[in-house]
Parts: structure tokens; C-alpha cells; sequence
């Protein structure tokens, strides 16, 4: 189907229109409660209001999490995400204020509230590690105490960065490592969550949405570690601020930069590079900020080049080179205003490119008589281009406007883009001479598009609202632009002395321009000293579809101790974007987003979590839950008509793509997760029982590729000395399934009785139930030692080494059925299965420089 | 403790023993299935195909060997006699011993296995599929439209299938809305009478056989559902460097109208199939494919066919 195109400004713009006065008419609600109820009662109360940013007197990082307190009072805060926090009901008088959070010196302040009820106290707090050590931010117990999101890791650079990646760092590789997070293969670092498929994962950057977030089909993500400042990912339950997405959510924070002075890292590794530079802005008048650049690129094809001139392969004319790289780059920029408005300006961008061309030349080569025996060819000449990209573009505005103390707005204008292209040409000239001795010229061109275009453009307004020091209020409203285009196109064009032609056949165009909308308002609010509850409600609606969809959320923490808490949450999410791609497929080269089917009701999730937690002096956080989780309306293609077309599509139509079966789904399991954040060995212990079964009409209840039943990770980082960290990662999982062979027989061919001498049948082996069997036990031990040594001006270099599966465990990824042949004594000896592994024992070394 | 210590260390190294390899396999769960061909329709002379195979477990060859035997011939243009070393074999999926029946309700017809393509020393031979053919002990026997026939397959160890089959009403090509010769480069219009919901049409070039020689050639195929009509345009393929250009062409244009088995079988299927196939092809296979057949795999169909003659102007 092809809808009308509305210009993509003019659309946004309209779409400004409608979600800006939304959130200004929010604000009109929200400012006068907000007048009734925080400042008005603290005139009535007489007490003061003390509010501010808290950050790292280092490079000016925002720091989450830290505990701010009144002093001889049980008035206190802990910071947001932006650093901000509040203080009410502070007595009208002269207090100090404590800043404090592990890993930094406390700070203190004095203000004198009598004058003035409301104060705006900034703290900048000063790590306690010596000089040029990586400094960790610690503030497990803040959240221990503040968060009420069940399901919810924080992974800090530190935890990103030593966990045994392949090649290098991985936040997702990390993240796989968790309790309820599979992935089905090594090859992919897809992450598959508490039964939820990859695209069922809200990954956000700096607030944007990633359509494809991996590099060479989920080898790598396309997140630079080096410039994330954290990583939260909730695996359910989230709250309402969150949604069109009903699996889980990553929302990586990028670092704002380094406000205070500039500063550089490079990191060289076998197949890639990447660094980052950040610094301060030049201040203009009260217009001050700070700027991050971070790039990377492999760089594999420019080493085959060098090997290939310096050894004269190069000038082989069969020397192809390796002909893929992948880069990828983030920049982002903080501009504060005075100190009630920040404008953060950020853009990321990530390719894969694969080019291959080849070129052939012949001149009286074939000069012998072809095909109708008229003619000889004199001259031959081709070429043949591939050209395969795909990646993401993403650009973002965000302005964070300080109101007051009670109140922050943030608006948002958001671009995603992910495009997803192959281009195949294949050029032929050619001359023949025919028996009269004439020179005839023909030219052939053979084209193949195929392309995928996913274009999201958002706008969203946020308002958060501190009433006081029991309520957390936000209220939102948010609107995307969606485009989807997708397409496969068939080019042929002949040009000769008889004919000249060109025929296109567009066997696939998909074109769709969504328009989904979603308003949202939660509330954290501490009924007791014991009871902390989120509740939330999302309502959303998609345009190919009718009215509106409730999203009800609820997320409770009751404190039996100060250090052990009850744990619960429950909610509904729909989604209204889905990947195509076959659920068998074990090895994901891109993401085909579609828009939810049109005569289809939107994909929706319930989930219902409940746990227990307990946070120890010495920061172990100990926590097992228990998810259910249903899945509704699910939209599961057959898989056979992403490569057929089937009788049923026609030219030009998007039938290839609407063939779905009806699904539904149930998850449900048991996670547990000791995680120690401080002393010289952290790490962390994560076992998950899991089920999956998803159910269509053909196959009834099934398991899918992804399920693992058992998973045990091990995670550990051992500072040994000053100088070597060791790090090591263990990994032991239940096969994933797969659908068994149980015989052989040969399937007849239709043109066998019309065709003289046509093999009346040929061999196919009988399956049994769907994914009924599976792989043998999952098991891999990954090694990384770091050494580390001062360089450069007061910078550091540190060398690592790291071998993945050390001990060469033979993990299925999958098995492959085919007849086995003694050449010797020209005999059928029957079926063999060959075992395609995933990572072999694999090591790695490099290179990193901070300075 | 130093002991627990080894024991676990000695555990996770024998877990990462296991290497790369193939193996041959043995089937788990497998029980034995017949697997017949049956088609039939009464055009052109009649079409009664019934082929028997048996479904095997993944063990063991598909055949059975006898001794090899050396094989010579003379080639004129070499003037040289070769000879090479062929193995004989007899398929272990063919059924030979079967009882096939074939019944209108008031006409019973037994057929029996046809051993006359097979060599003569009883072995099969490369160019034989390994399928068992069935005939009519009735020669003479033609299928007839609106007849149901419900078919029996048994062999002496217990296997057995059965089906039935309505043969459909003729379909006819409206040649009175065909011009007798087509334009190339022109669309032009196929009807036929609605006969099935799923008719084959094609079009091709008569002289098959000179398709290297001759100038150009015409081959068109499409399957057309729930329709009755077919326009396409033909875009003949012609050699550039031959001399011998003929300004027409002749081809036949036929309409093939299936019944829901055979379109499920022979074209449903192929799509079906990849539902159990990895994305990487790394191997393929599905439950069994199975149209109107009780008791086991195969297929029970019918077709009606009709054809007519046009020359295309180049």
C-alpha cells in the first residue's frame, strides 16, 4: 500500500504544534498544584527549599544517586539522573548542607534560609582516587533506597569496560552477562529478555531511539564504550515514561563531556580503533559548556591492503582485498544558559559498509566459436559493483529548563534514521563479429536494490514536578513522525544492434508513514518510611490503528529492613513497530522494521515481577525475582515468504511481507544476582531459570530459538596490584532448542511425468516438532589481563590481553544434516551432522591510551 | 579445599574437551511411512501416474550395493572404446511389493509395479529415480471428469495409505478471444473458463529442441489464483549475433487448472519448507509433505489441461 507522502518538515512542524502546547497546557495544570502544594506549603510551614546540581570537580559530570542532607535534620534528597535534586521543609535559619556519595570527598555548604526560603546550592565533589585512576562512580545504596524500578542494572563505565568482550568492549555483551538477559548465539549480541525478542528492546541514546544498534550483524554494537558515562537497563516492568516498546529498556547516557579541561583517549586494538576527545567550551558572558567527540573504525581492510602492496598481492588482478569496515561516531555538547537552562545538542552516526567490485577484460580471448556458431566474440568487458550499507543516524535537541525548584521541563526534538541498503550492478560489454566480418556492439545492465529506510522524528515534552520530598511527579507527552520504506527492485536494460530495452520490476515496495502518539503521567511517591511506590499511566495510540491504548503501570518497594526490601511490579505495553525477520533465524544481519499490520491489533506484553533485595555493608546487592510475562497478538512471519514470494504476491506489492501468523506467547522464570560494585574484587554471580513457549496455529506451543531454561553467569574484576587487573567471564547455558531430524524421504518433483529423463523426486529429511530438541549445554570461560602504566602527561597506557573460550568449548550454533560419501569405495554411507561452532578459543591484545 | 578446587577446575576443562566433528547419525523416534504419488487426469490421453516410496531413518545408505562391474563402450568420434567401473544398486526407498488399487465406487483397478525401466541384471541404474511406478493392469484405463477415486496402498509388512480424488471439469482456453497471431512487445489477454481455484498458464516456444539454434525464444510462466484470466506481455529472447532472425515465432500456450493438493504440494510447499529451514540454508526439511494422503506422505491430486497454438509476429 501506498499512502500519500506529507513533506517530513511541514509534518513535524505540525506535530510541534500539537506537542508543545500539550506540554504547556500540562505545565498550566501542573504550576498552580504546584503553587498549592510546595511552595505555598512552605510558607504555611515555614521552612525553605534548598535545590541544585551535584558534579564531578573533575570534568563537571553530572553525578546521580548522591545523597544531599540538611545537616542535624532528617531532611534529605539524592539526585536524579541530571544531578538535581531538592530538599523541602529545611528550617528557616542558617543549615549546612552535606553532599555525599562513595568514591568522593563529602562537601558541605552553608546557607542562610531566613532571608530567603528558597536556595540554589551546585556542589562539585572531588573523587577520592588518586590521581589518573578510573573513578567509579558508587551509589548502590542511594539506589538501593530511591529506586522503586524493579528489574533494574546499572552498568558504570568501569563494568563495561572489563568484562572480556570480543575484540573489545561491549555494553550488550556486558548486558548479556545479566540475569534474564539470552542471547541465542556468540555471533550476535542481540539481547533476548525474560522471553522478549531484540526488537521488543527499547535502546535509547541520550534519550534517542536506535533502530539497529550492531555492527556486522550483531558482532559488535554500535555503542563506543569509551563515551558512555552509564548504562541502565530495565529487563521489565518499566515505568511509564517509557513505552512503545513491551520488552525491556537500555538507555545509555553518553558522557556530557569534560567542562573543566580537555582531555583525550585512544584505544588500538587488532581490527579497530577509536578515541575520544572532550573539553570545555570557550565561556561567552554566562553562556558556558562542554563538547564530546568520540569516533571508532575498523580498520581490517586497510591492513589486507598494506599485507597485499607489500607483498605484491595487490597487483594480483584476483586480489580482492577485505572489502568491509564499520565506523561509527558521537559528538555531543552541553551549553548552559545562566544556571536554569541547558541546551545539550547531540548526534551519532554508524556505518557498515561492504564494497566489492570486480572488473574483467578479455580481448580475442574467447576467439572461438560460441553458443549458435555465427559468431565470435572479439572483446569482452565487465564489472560488477556491490555495494551494501546500512547503519544509523541520529541527531537531538534537548532544552532543560530549570522553572523553579518544584519544577523542571525538558523538551526534546529527536531524528532517528537507519538505512538499510544493497545495490548490486553488473555491467557487460561486449563485441562480436558475425560471419559477414561485421563488428556488432552490445551493452548489458543488470541491477539489484534492495532497501529498508526506518525514519523517526520525535518530539517530546517532559515535566517533572517536586512537590515535596514524598512525591516525584512527571508528566509527558510525546509524538513521532514515523517513515518506513522498504523495497527490492529489478533492473534490466540491453542495448544492442536488434533490441534496445530496460524493464524495472519492483517486486517489493513497502511505504508507510505512521504517526504514533503517547501521553504519560507517574508518580514516585513514599508512602511510609517502609513504602515506596511508583504508579503510572501511559495512554498511546498509532495511526493505522483506532482510539487508544491504556497503559496502566505500577511499581512497589517496601522496606522490611533498611538493608532488605520487597520488591513488585506490574504493567501492560504495547507495541506498534516489529521486525520482520524469520524468529529461526540464528544469525540476524539487520533489523527489517515494519510498521504493525493495519488489519492487526497491536502487540501488547503484561508483565508481573515481584522480588526480593538486600544490600549488605560491604555493597552486595543480593536479589532474586520472579516475571510472568504474556504476549498478545504477536505478528510472527513465515518465514518462507521472505525468500519466495509465493503465487499469493503480486509485482510490486507488499504481500511478500503480510504473511503472519497469529501468536502469542508466555515467559515466566526465576532470577537470582549477588552483585559486589566496590572493593578490589567485583563482579557478579546471575543464574536464571527461564521458560519461553510461543504458540501459533501451525506448531501449537513451542519453545523458541532463544529459550534457554539454565543460564549461570559469572562475572568478576580482580585489581591483582597496582599495575595488572584481571578480569574473567563464565558462561554455562542450556542448549537453545532446535527442531530435530528424524528420517529422510524424497519429495516428488511435478515436472517429473512432463519432462523426459526429469529425476522424479529428491531428498528431504522429516522434522520433528518445532524446536523440540536442543544444542548440547552452552559453556564458555573468557580471560582479559590489563596491565597499566603512567604516560604522558599524568595520562595512563594500558595493554591487555584477552582470549575468549579458552577452553576451545565446542558451542553449537548449528547443526547441518547431509549425506555422507566414502569417495574411496564410491558408497552412500547414510546422514551425517556437522556442528558449525561459535567462537573458537580466540585472543586478542591492544593498545589503550588516556592522557 | 585445595582438592574441591581441582575437581572443579578438572570438571570445566572436560567440558571444554568436545571438538569440532561430523558424525554420522543414528534416527530417534522414527517410524517407518509410504510415501505415494498418485496424479491423474483425463486430457491429452489420459494421465495416471502412481509412484510408491517408503520414508528411511537418517542410518545407514539410501541403497543397496551389489558388486561392481566394469562397463565399456565405443565412442565413434574417438574411435576408442571406454570403460569405467559402475556400481550397481538397488534403492532402499522404492516399494516394490506393494498392492495398489484404484476404485470408482463400482470399478475396482488393481495396478501392479512396472520392473520394465529398471536394467536387466534388476539393478537400478543412475538415470532411474527411485521411486516404484505402479501401472494399470488395465491399459486402457483413462480417468474421468466428476469420478471420485479413492486409492489403497498396502504392502505385505503393514504399511498402508489411503485417499480420495475428484477429477474436475475440463478447462478450455476461450480461443475466441485469442487473435491468431500475437504482436511481440503487446499485452494481450488469457481466459479460460473458471475451472479450480489455481491454474498454471505458460507460454513457450514450440521448437524446443532448437532452442540453441534458433533465434528466439519465448517462455512465460505465471500461476494465477482465483482468477480466470492471465495478460502478459511478451518479451521474446533472441540472440544478437545471429543472422538467421525469423520474424515469427511459434508457441503453445497452455492453461493448466490444479486442484488445492496439487497446488499445495507441488507450489504451497516450497514456501512451507522454509518455515524449517535455517536462515544460512545449512540444511533443510519440514514434517512431510502430505495432499490427500491418510496414513502417510504424498500426494492425491488432479489437473485438467488445455492448450492452443498462436505464432508471435517479432
Amino acid at each position: 500500500m501506498k499512502t500519500a507522502t506529507t513533506p517530513c518538515c511541514s509534518r513535524f512542524r505540525q506535530g510541534f504544534h500539537v506537542v508543545i502546547p500539550a506540554t504547556l497546557g500540562l505545565a498550566l495544570i501542573l504550576v498552580p498544584v504546584h503553587a498549592l502544594t510546595g511552595t505555598a506549603q512552605e510558607r504555611i510551614a515555614q521552612t525553605g527549599t534548598i535545590s541544585g546540581f551535584v558534579r564531578d570537580s573533575t570534568n563537571s559530570e553530572s553525578l546521580s544517586f548522591v545523597n544531599v542532607f540538611v545537616r542535624g535534620t532528617t531532611r534529605g534528597s539524592a539526585t536524579n539522573r541530571d544531578g538535581y535534586y531538592v530538599i523541602t521543609g529545611a528550617p528557616l535559619d542558617t543549615v549546612t548542607v552535606v553532599a555525599s556519595i562513595i568514591g568522593y570527598e563529602p562537601a558541605r555548604q552553608t546557607v542562610d534560609l531566613r532571608e530567603r526560603p528558597s536556595a540554589r546550592l551546585d556542589f562539585r565533589l572531588t573523587p577520592t582516587v588518586l590521581a589518573g585512576e578510573e573513578v567509579t562512580i558508587t551509589a548502590q545504596r542511594q539506589r538501593f533506597r530511591q529506586s522503586v524500578e524493579v528489574s533494574t542494572v546499572i552498568l558504570d563505565t568501569r563494568e563495561i569496560q572489563v568484562a572480556p568482550a570480543f575484540v573489545e568492549a561491549d555494553v550488550f555483551r556486558t548486558l548479556q552477562l545479566l540475569p534474564g538477559v539470552q542471547s541465542v548465539s556468540d555471533y550476535s549480541s542481540a539481547m533476548y529478555v525474560r522471553g522478549s525478542t531484540p526488537d521488543q528492546n527499547l535502546i535509547l541514546l541520550d534519550g534517542i531511539t536506535i533502530y539497529n544498534p550492531f555492527h556486522l550483524g550483531g558482532v559488535f554494537s554500535t555503542f563506543n564504550t569509551d563515551a558512555i558515562k552509564e548504562a541502565e537497563f530495565i529487563a521489565g516492568g518499566f515505568p511509564a515514561r517509557y513505552g512503545g516498546r513491551m520488552g525491556s529498556v537500555l538507555e545509555i547516557i553518553n558522557r556530557d563531556g569534560n567542562a573543566m579541561d580537555y582531555s583525550a583517549k585512544a584505544n588500538i586494538s587488532l581490527i579497530s580503533s577509536k578515541a575520544l576527545i572532550e573539553g570545555p567550551l570557550p565561556k561567552v558572558g554566562p553562556v558556558k559548556g562542554s563538547f564530546m567527540l568520540a569516533g571508532r573504525r575498523t580498520y581490517f581492510d586497510k591492513i589486507v591492503d598494506l599485507v597485499g602492496a607489500a607483498t605484491g598481492m595487490s597487483k594480483n588482478p584476483e586480489f580482492v582485498g577485505f572489502p568491509y569496515y564499520f565506523y561509527d561516531y558521537q559528538a555531543k555538547a552541553n551549553l548552559d544558559l545562566g544556571n536554569r537552562h541547558r541546551l545539550t545538542v547531540s548526534t551519532f552516526k554508524g556505518r557498515d559498509i561492504l564494497a566489492v567490485e570486480d572488473e574483467d577484460e578479455y580481448e580475442d580471448a574467447w576467439s572461438g566459436r560460441v553458443y549458435n556458431g555465427n559468431g565470435e566474440q572479439v572483446y569482452y568487458r565487465s564489472r560488477f559493483n556491490l555495494d551494501w550499507s546500512w547503519g544509523n543516524t541520529t541527531s537531538s535537541l534537548t532544552w532543560r529548563w530549570v522553572a523553579s525548584p518544584h519544577l523542571v521541563s525538558k523538551v526534546y526534538l529527536a531524528g532517528s534514521r537507519f538505512r538499510y541498503g544493497i545495490a548490486i550492478r553488473e555491467h557487460t560489454y561486449e563485441e562480436t563479429e558475425n560471419s559477414s566480418g561485421e563488428v556488432e556492439q552490445s551493452t548489458e545492465e543488470l541491477g539489484f536494490d534492495i532497501f529498508d529506510l526506518v525514519e523517526d522524528r520525535t518530539a517530546r515534552a517532559e515535566l517533572t514536578f517536586l512537590p515535596n520530598n514524598r512525591h516525584i511527579i512527571v508528566v509527558g507527552a510525546e509524538q513521532k513522525w514515523l517513515n518506513f520504506n522498504m523495497g527490492w527492485i529489478f533492473q534490466t536494460s540491453i542495448s544492442n544492434s536488434d533490441t534496445s530495452f530496460t524493464r524495472t520490476d519492483t517486486s517489493l515496495w513497502i511505504e508507510h508513514h505512521p504517526i504514533e502518539r503517547a501521553v504519560y503521567l507517574e508518580d514516585k511517591w513514599r508512602l511510609s518510611p517502609q513504602l515506596l511506590v511508583k504508579v503510572g499511566l501511559r495512554a498511546s495510540s498509532y495511526s493505522l490503528h483506532k482510539g487508544w491504548n491504556l497503559e496502566p503501570r505500577l511499581g512497589a518497594k517496601f522496606f522490611l529492613r533498611s538493608d532488605l526490601a520487597l520488591t513488585a511490579s506490574a504493567g501492560r505495553y504495547y507495541q506498534y513497530l516489529i521486525t520482520a525477520n524469520p524468529g529461526d533465524e540464528n544469525f540476524r544481519v539487520i533489523d527489517l522494521w515494519l510498521p504493525a499490520p493495519q488489519d492487526q491489533p497491536a502487540p501488547s506484553s503484561d508483565h508481573l515481577i515481584t522480588g526480593i533485595e538486600h544490600l549488605s555493608e560491604r555493597d552486595l546487592l543480593l536479589k532474586a525475582e520472579v516475571y510472568y510475562k504474556t504476549f498478545a497478538n504477536l505478528v510472527y512471519l513465515k518465514q518462507g515468504y521472505v525468500f519466495f514470494m509465493g503465487p499469493d504476491a503480486t509485482p510490486g506489492s507488499e504481500e511478500v511481507f503480510s504473511k503472519f501468523y497469529d501468536a502469542k506467547a508466555a515467559a515466566h522464570g526465576l532470577e537470582f544476582l549477588a552483585k559486589k560494585t566496590s572493593g578490589k574484587v567485583r563482579g557478579w554471580i546471575g543464574y536464571t531459570y527461564a521458560q519461553t513457549r510461543w504458540h501459533t496455529e501451525e506448531y501449537g506451543w513451542h519453545h523458541p530459538k532463544y529459550d534457554r531454561t539454565h543460564t549461570l553467569n559469572l562475572v568478576a574484576d580482580w585489581q591483582l596490584t597496582d599495575k595488572w587487573h584481571f578480569s574473567t567471564a563464565y558462561s554455562f547455558a542450556t542448549g537453545n532448542p532446535y527442531t530435530p531430524v528424524l528420517g529422510r524421504y524424497r519429495a516428488y518433483e511435478e515436472k517429473y511425468y512432463q519432462v523426459e529423463d526429469y529425476e522424479a523426486s529428491y531428498t528431504r529429511f522429516l522434522v520433528g516438532k518445532k524446536n523440540s530438541a536442543r544444542y548440547p549445554a552452552y559453556h564458555r570461560w573468557d580471560v582479559s589481563f590489563v596491565k597499566r602504566r603512567p604516560w604522558w602527561n599524568g595520562g595512563f597506557k594500558e595493554t591487555y590481553i584477552q582470549i575468549l573460550n579458552v577452553f576451545n568449548h565446542m558451542n553449537v550454533f548449528q547443526y547441518f544434516y547431509s549425506e555422507k560419501y566414502d569417495w574411496e569405495t564410491d558408497q552412500d554411507l547414510g546422514i551425517q551432522r556437522t556442528a558449525i561452532p561459535m567462537f573458537p578459543f580466540f585472543p586478542s591484545f591492544g593498545v589503550r591510551y588516556e592522557f | 579445599m585445595s582438592f574441591r578446587l581441582s575437581a572443579v577446575l578438572l570438571l570445566v576443562l572436560c567440558l571444554g574437551c568436545e571438538g569440532w566433528q561430523s558424525v554420522l547419525v543414528e534416527s530417534e523416534d522414527f517410524e517407518p511411512q509410504l510415501n505415494v504419488l498418485a496424479i491423474l487426469s483425463p486430457d491429452e490421453g489420459g494421465t495416471v501416474e502412481i509412484l510408491v516410496m517408503r520414508t528411511l531413518p537418517l542410518e545407514g545408505s539410501s541403497v543397496e550395493y551389489g558388486d561392481p562391474d566394469t562397463v565399456c563402450y565405443y565412442d565413434e568420434y574417438y574411435d576408442t572404446t571406454f570403460c569405467y567401473l559402475e556400481r550397481p544398486w538397488i534403492s532402499r526407498i522404492k516399494v516394490t511389493d506393494a498392492e495398489v488399487t484404484l476404485s470408482d465406487g463400482a470399478v475396482t483397478y488393481p495396478f501392479v509395479y512396472d520392473s520394465t525401466q529398471y536394467a536387466s541384471n534388476g539393478f537400478d541404474v543412475w538415470s532411474v529415480n527411485h521411486a516404484g511406478r505402479y501401472s494399470p493392469v488395465d491399459i486402457a484405463f483413462v480417468p474421468q471428469a466428476g469420478v471420485t477415486y479413492e486409492l489403497k496402498v498396502e504392502t505385505p509388512g503393514g504399511l498402508q495409505v489411503s485417499g480420495s480424488c475428484t477429477i474436475p471439469p475440463p478447462v478450455e482456453i476461450k480461443v475466441d478471444q485469442l487473435s491468431d497471431t500475437l504482436q511481440s512487445g503487446e499485452l494481450f489477454n488469457v481466459v479460460w473458463n473458471p475451472v479450480t481455484d489455481y491454474v498454471r498458464v505458460k507460454i513457450e516456444s514450440v521448437e524446443e529442441s532448437l532452442y540453441w539454434m534458433q533465434s528466439c525464444y519465448v517462455w512465460e510462466e505465471a500461476i494465477v489464483r482465483h482468477d480466470s484470466s492471465w495478460t502478459f506481455q511478451i518479451v521474446p529472447e533472441c540472440w544478437e549475433w545471429s543472422d538467421t532472425l525469423s520474424p515469427y515465432e511459434e508457441v503453445e500456450i497452455a492453461v493448466t487448472a490444479m486442484d488445492e493438493r496439487y497446488y499445495n504440494y507441488f507450489y504451497g510447499s516450497d514456501i512451507a519448507d522454509y518455515e524449517e529451514m535455517s536462515f544460512f540454508f545449512l540444511g533443510e526439511g519440514d514434517t512431510g509433505r502430505s495432499q490427500g494422503i491418510e496414513g502417510g506422505l504424498g500426494v492425491f491430486a488432479s489437473f485438467r489441461t488445455s492448450s492452443v497454438r498462436r505464432v508471435i509476429r517479432l
